[in-house]
């Protein structure tokens, strides 16, 4: 129990100090070790993002006005899994980790944005030759790279919660989305 | 040790805000519960560290009830970063 209230204008023994610094890294490391992930957390977003990459493939090779309904369809159930296990993970655990949030549920880690990157230019590849069920395998393999890589940086999180406990910032966030939005948008009316 | 920081010497202090250089937040009953002091010894502890800028707390909601959320400053992220390499350097001087 930490209730110790008092502060003092003299510097601590260095028992003192050694034991507060322990007090306090284990409390740190207790908060983040005790952290839950919500049921079904990586199979949910996994799914999601199959989805997702299966959806735009379908929609950029269509080459037709429901093919960005589809697209968007898609790219709106990732983002609605996406912000349900959030707020699941904040009600879980009465705390919000912007890293989390941003490498782990939106796929800023660097396997999963390098796995999801592959797999969505192979889908849409593969819907281009008409090849469904090679999409279906991209989508797939996307699906589980994303989940296989937010398990990685959740691994890397406990192994030091207060290095990696930030995330991207809003700004870079948001130039992503942006991006990602103006490439796909691209991609169905372009060509 | 020029950098050691007396706000931050009350152990619950320095454990408080290690634990929020862990996470972007966390709710106010979630440190209480986590550090086992009362509410009251923790609003103090939050107000004394909110006085000096080192952490920030706003009101919000949670499974539809009111809470407060805490959260480190990046003025607190560095203070706390000062004072615990001073703890290190005064421990490391007697080893």
């Amino acid at each position: 129990m930490l209730s110790n209230m008092e502060t003092s204008s003299t510097s601590p023994t260095p028992d003192e100090a050694a034991t507060a610094l322990r007090q306090a890294e284990s409390a740190g490391s207790a908060l983040a070790g005790g952290l839950l992930l919500p049921a079904h957390f990586y199979s949910s977003i996994g799914t999601a993002t199959a989805v997702q990459i299966g959806t735009a493939a379908a929609g950029i090779a269509s080459q037709k006005a429901w093919g960005i309904g589809v697209a968007i369809a898609g790219v709106l159930v990732q983002f609605c899994v996406g912000g349900i296990q959030i707020a699941r993970f904040r009600s879980l655990n009465g705390v919000r980790v912007r890293g989390f949030e941003s490498r782990v549920v939106f796929g800023t880690a660097n396997t999963a944005s390098t796995v999801y990157g592959l797999a969505f230019g192979g889908a849409v590849w593969a819907a281009f030759i008409d090849a469904w069920w090679l999409v279906a395998v991209f989508a797939v393999l996307g699906g589980v790279g994303y989940a296989v890589g937010g398990q990685r940086w959740w691994r890397v999180y406990q192994r030091d919660p207060a290095g990696n406990s930030r995330g991207d910032s809003a700004v870079l966030f948001a130039v992503l989305l942006c991006a990602a939005v103006a490439g796909m948008l691209a991609l169905l009316i372009g060509s | 040790m020029d950098d050691w920081d007396s706000t931050l010497q009350p152990p619950a202090r320095l454990a408080l805000m290690t634990m929020l250089t862990t996470v972007s937040r966390a709710e106010f009953v979630t440190v209480r519960d986590r550090l086992q002091v009362s509410d009251s010894v923790l609003s103090k502890h939050v107000s004394a560290l909110a006085a000096v800028g080192y952490v920030k707390s706003h009101k919000g909601t949670h499974a539809g009830r009111r809470t407060t959320w805490l959260s480190l400053t990046s003025k607190g992220r560095s203070a706390l970063s000062s004072h615990v390499s001073a703890l290190r350097a005064l421990i490391a001087d007697v080893q």
